[in-house]
């Protein structure tokens, strides 16, 4: 056992990666899917996620050859100073609107399944206060809290999984594989940002105590995540059919709200399931300020990493206001992933391993 | 401003022993002045013409018996009747009343006047000796002191029943007696500018992680208090968060929890004067755990740790969730039992929040009020709270028929929660909870719960993480965790988390670990 070194296990890097990723996206994912590739939507998951691992791939040998430096550190070591902080800059933008965008797309929901009355403003505003306390402890605490979640999300995800057996039918399943690679090609992207939050990795790199093992540990998270992401999206076709999940705006909570469990002691299981979702989300949120924190330390220099966050709390919050209705938010959202999601989840990883490898630079081994 | 203990005693001042006694006795009723309780006795060895000797001690506190019978009789009278006679030895009185007179197993020298009083004042009676530079002391400690008895804390139906008790010698032996083992260490030393009180370090030298034990030592140097009444005086002085509701020193009155934990590679703090020892570090899942639950079977163990946690979860959350369904979201329920809830609760004036703050106030009142009242009056108080939360509060249209079965749960919930200070933290944890739950429904309980949650993983015991070994996770101490306990025979290696130099508790084949 460690103490005290801000380094985090390779069991705990799983769960941060697990935990990162699992977040407002499960509850949308099966009505993007079905509007893809309509009941072709699990398998498209299926690419997307392995897709995804070949990303976590590269990042992982990126890290293990600078493992001490840092995403900022290591593009400075590639590219010089100056272009090295541009380069990170989209990474630190990036990471700040995907944190308000998870809190807005929560709120949303939270304000339907749960606190109808209550303002939008009043349901993020102690979400984002608490991300930012816990974000500013450090990598330890953060991990620790990831893994004490740990049993209660795995409850509610298998809570969630049976709840949607119920009433299902898998003849609508059918037909399979009915449409062609090219709008396999198109819906790619959208099915590939379901899993968006492992990039993370490239930020804590740093942190990792067995660098080399940072990648089995991710491999196992994103399984896990592909698992739980097929099953949603299956069950939610098997209960509405693909052509009416398509329709719904969070299928996987109408699902829950459609099942109507024999013999439950509690009725209306979505608003207890949409309560503990907090967890899911807060555990997004508090990753996502983390690496901002981490990222904006290394770009700014001479401030502390908790400081950053103080400073940015404020554009966090009205970053979560853009847009009047989820629609808006949602264009936004897809325009956020368009440009800044696919640089950093994408193309920076990417160029970074080829010039890496080009570059013979760094240490490492 | 610095501020200073004005008042300086050993081991800062040394006042040497003189070899005239006459201004050693001078010295020593001076410091002494107007202390009535301190018995003088002045005599000489070898009749009339011999070595003058003086002695003293305090009445009640050292054992007059052993100084009449094996101190002052060998020197008074059997010296003269036994060979060689005074006048042979005259030069090695000293040495020889030290080495062949007196009949007693314990006894120190000391040269310095505060010293010998320091001795004097804690039991032990101190001698001079006329022409000698030092003080013979010996251990005559006997004080009326409180018998070992079943502890009232930890009560347990299968374990031993023996407790500790105000002495510190009594409580050192009791420990000792479970382990046999010269690598236990008590290390003791004295703590309080006034007091004096003897504070006892245990650990086995060969388990214990030497990072605690130095940390639990640099911190008890750091006291620099007047008296020291009670260990848990001490136990705020270990503490990292003296302000987090979390007790982070976990502490008991039974031998066995202390030799367990030594153990286990944990280090026991004894104070003087208390019979609650002080075990560190501690982590949140030792807090459910019962010493019982290491000697009973499996299975039931398991159970029962189930139990505790689900005991814990409803006496933090009943009462919140009572305010967060009657009030947000009455239609999680079944709808029957949402109608008969609200019917219950139409005659009520106040809303769910005030409702349930009054009952588990009432609650809170009673339950002090039972602490503090004399035992015959105690049981009253009982049959009071249970007419006024039961019957009486409802009849009046106060409180909700529903509301009184929460304050119930959540009483007993709590109550069955072994540790004490843990349940206390948990009734203020319930209440914050109970504010959020009023504000935000059920999403204001998981925020709630992640404040408290976010405190915990912060929160570390001398190094080592709080909510170990669930996070960190540690796979191997799960056998011992929240809610299992594996059967002896499989827990093979001490708990992890607590980083023991010596993991391996049990020797054997390692491929009949699995087994």
């Amino acid at each position: 056992m460690q103490r005290g070194n801000d380094k985090i296990s390779t069991y705990q890097v799983g769960v941060l990666v697990y935990l990162t990723i699992l977040g407002v996206g499960i509850l949308t994912l099966p009505a993007s899917m079905a509007k893809e590739v309509e009941n072709d939507g699990w398998i498209l998951s299926i690419i997307a996620g392995i897709i995804c691992i070949g990303i976590v791939y590269i990042m992982c040998k990126v890290g293990e050859k600078f493992p001490q430096n840092g995403l900022v550190g290591t593009l400075k070591l590639l590219f010089g100073n100056i272009l090295g902080i541009i380069l990170a800059i989209p990474v630190f933008l990036y990471f700040l609107l995907f944190a308000a965008l998870e809190t807005r797309i929560f709120g949303e929901t939270a304000k339907i399944f749960l606190l109808n009355r209550t303002p939008l403003e009043m349901i993020m505003i102690p979400l984002i206060i608490l991300s930012v306390i816990l974000a500013r402890l450090g990598i330890e605490p953060i991990v620790r809290f990831f893994e004490a979640v740990t049993p209660v999300i795995a409850f509610v995800l298998v809570i969630l999984f049976l709840i949607g057996l119920v009433g299902s039918d898998f003849s609508n399943l059918k037909p399979i594989l009915s449409h062609d690679l090219l709008s396999f090609v198109k819906g790619i992207k959208s099915a590939m940002f379901a899993y968006a939050g492992f990039e993370a990795l490239l930020i804590i790199f740093p942190f990792i105590k067995e660098p080399n093992k940072a990648f089995k540990a991710s491999f196992v998270a994103m399984l896990l995540l592909i698992v739980a992401y097929v099953i949603t999206i299956i069950e939610c076709y098997a209960t509405f059919g693909s052509k009416l999940t398509q329709r719904f705006m969070y299928p996987t909570m109408s699902m829950i709200k459609a099942s109507d469990v024999p013999g439950a002691f509690i009725e209306r299981v979505e608003g207890i399931l949409e309560a503990l979702w907090v967890l899911f989300v807060y555990t997004t949120i508090v990753s996502l300020l983390y690496s901002l924190s981490v990222v904006g330390k290394d770009i700014l220099g001479h401030i502390e990493a908790k400081h950053i966050l103080i400073i940015f709390l404020p554009f966090i919050y009205l970053g979560s206001l853009v847009g009047d209705s989820i629609i808006d938010m949602m264009k936004y959202g897809d325009l956020l992933t368009n440009t800044l999601g696919i640089y950093t989840i994408f193309i920076l990883p990417v160029l970074i391993f080829i010039v890496s490898r080009f570059k013979k630079v760094g240490g490492g081994k | 401003m610095k501020r200073e203990i004005l008042y300086q005693y050993t081991p800062n001042k040394k006042t040497p022993i003189s070899t005239m006694i006459d201004d050693n006795i001078l010295s020593v009723k001076n410091l002494l002045k107007d202390c009535d309780d301190v018995v003088y006795r002045q005599f000489k060895i070898g009749g009339d013409k011999g070595r003058d000797v003086f002695l003293f001690y305090i009445d009640g506190m050292a054992d007059k018996e052993l100084l009449n019978n094996f101190v002052l009789k060998p020197l008074m009278l059997m010296a003269r009747m036994v060979e060689p006679t005074f006048d042979d030895i005259k030069d090695e009185l000293y040495e020889a009343s030290k080495v062949a007179a007196m009949s007693v197993t314990d006894f120190k020298e000391n040269d310095s006047i505060e010293e010998a009083v320091l001795a004097v004042l804690s039991g032990d009676t101190a001698i001079f000796m006329d022409g000698e530079s030092k003080a013979l002391i010996i251990a005559t400690k006997f004080f009326p002191v409180r018998g070992v008895q079943e502890p009232t804390a930890e009560t347990v139906i299968r374990g031993s029943r023996d407790g500790f008790t105000e002495t510190i010698r009594m409580n050192t032996a009791l420990v000792r007696r479970r382990i046999r083992d010269p690598r236990f260490k008590i290390k003791q030393k004295q703590i309080g500018v006034r007091s004096k009180t003897d504070i006892a370090v245990m650990y086995i030298d060969d388990i214990v992680d030497k990072q605690i034990v130095d940390e639990v030592i640099n911190k008890l140097n750091g006291i620099n208090i007047d008296a020291i009444l009670d260990s848990g005086y001490i136990q705020q002085y270990l503490e990292d968060r003296p302000f987090s509701l979390f007790p982070q020193v976990q502490t008991t009155e039974r031998p066995d929890v202390v030799a367990a934990a030594v153990y286990e590679g944990r280090v026991a703090i004894l104070v003087d004067n208390s019979p609650f020892a002080l075990i560190v570090p501690v982590t949140l899942t030792a807090f459910f755990q019962s010493p019982e639950d290491y000697y009973s079977r499996t299975v039931v163990v398991s159970f029962v740790r189930i139990l505790r946690i689900i005991c814990g979860g409803i006496a933090i959350l009943a009462p919140a969730l009572y305010i967060a369904i009657t009030s947000f979201s009455p239609g999680i329920i079944p709808t029957k039992l949402a109608l008969s809830i609200a019917a219950t609760r139409e005659g009520v004036p106040f809303p769910a929040f005030i409702e349930a703050i009054i009952m588990e106030l009432t609650l809170e009142l009673l339950r002090e009020a039972g602490v503090r009242l004399p035992r015959p009056i105690g049981s009253t108080i009982g049959i009071v709270g249970g007419l006024v939360i039961g019957q009486a509060a409802v009849s009046a249209g106060i409180v909700s028929p529903i509301m009184v079965i929460v304050v119930a749960i959540t009483a007993i919930s709590s109550f069955s929660i072994p540790n004490y200070e843990l349940s206390a933290a948990f009734r203020l944890v319930r209440f914050l909870l109970m504010v959020f739950a009023a504000v935000f429904g059920l999403y204001g309980i998981v925020l709630g719960s992640i404040i408290v949650l976010i405190h915990l993983s912060n929160l570390k015991s001398f190094g080592v993480p709080f909510l170990a070994p669930i996070a960190p996770f540690e796979y191997t101490d799960i056998k011992d965790s929240v809610i299992f306990r594996a059967p002896w025979r499989y827990m093979i290696k001490r708990p992890r988390h607590i980083n023991p130099k010596d993991e391996i508790r049990q020797a054997g084949d390692e491929n009949a670990e699995g087994q």
